[in-house]
């Protein structure tokens, strides 16, 4: 016996088509799920550095994204990773031990290179999908 | 007439007065279908997905050094680098460099453009 599929075509599309992208929803394909997203802010003081733990409790290795507003109120939201940017002197530790997913947080470290301290805000999601 | 939605409000939401992003699902809109999932090691690793068009892909850096922890996308992690490239058939972990990261690959069925 076949296993019965749950399907929804896309607008205009026919819903006997055999190509997975005239689909809205294909239960052979998984999709994309978003666990949790959100915003923050942290400080960072003058010429440190400071870790952003962000739970998630999954019990795999989700697909995690970061942005972040170097500068408040600049509507300026880089996306890691991004090059450096002397003027803003500050950035996300690339360093595997510093920045990462594990099996229940994402953590990221701000550098902050500047002799005053600065306030930065960041969006982040976590994607409910195994990355490894 | 009109073709059916079908649609899926958040918790809370009201489906017929909510915003299009304050829905889990809508039938109006694409979603990223996964076509698998690769664990691709450096220098010239190749998977044949023949799709025939360029997919869409994620992907995420590992180092075997360090097995409990995987990057965030796209960051150089301990800058080593994943260079994931596509074509219409295959898609590889084409890094040429000393300081390779292995790379976890997503490939969903939707084109790049």
């Amino acid at each position: 016996m076949t296993s019965p599929v749950f399907k929804i075509a896309l607008p205009g599309k026919d819903i006997n088509s055999t190509d997975p992208r005239d689909f809205a929803l294909h239960s052979n394909y998984s999709s994309i799920k978003i666990y949790k997203k959100g915003l923050g802010s942290q400080i960072v003081g003058a010429s440190t550095n400071v870790d952003v733990s962000i739970t998630h409790n999954l019990g795999f290795y989700p697909i995690c994204k970061l942005y972040v507003e170097l500068t408040p109120g600049s509507g300026r939201w880089y996306a890691k990773p991004f090059n450096y940017i002397s003027t803003e002197n500050t950035y996300i530790n690339g360093n595997l031990d510093k920045t990462y997913a594990n099996t229940s947080i994402m953590n990221f470290n701000i550098i902050n290179n500047t002799a005053s301290s600065k306030t930065i805000n960041y969006y982040y999601s976590i994607l409910g999908h195994q990355a490894k | 007439m009109s073709e059916p939605i079908f649609e899926i409000s958040e918790t809370g939401k009201n489906v017929l007065t909510c915003e299009d992003h304050e829905k889990v699902f809508s039938s109006k809109f694409k979603t990223l279908k996964t076509f698998d999932t690769e664990l691709m090691t450096v220098n010239g690793d190749h998977y044949n997905h023949n799709l025939g068009y360029y997919p869409i892909f994620l992907h995420v850096g590992y180092l075997s050094t360090k097995p409990t922890l995987v990057g965030l996308v796209g960051q150089n992690t301990d800058d080593n680098l994943t260079n994931v490239i596509v074509n219409t058939t295959e898609i590889s972990n084409d890094n040429k460099s000393e300081w390779a990261a292995i790379a976890l690959v997503y490939i969903f069925i939707e084109q790049l453009a």
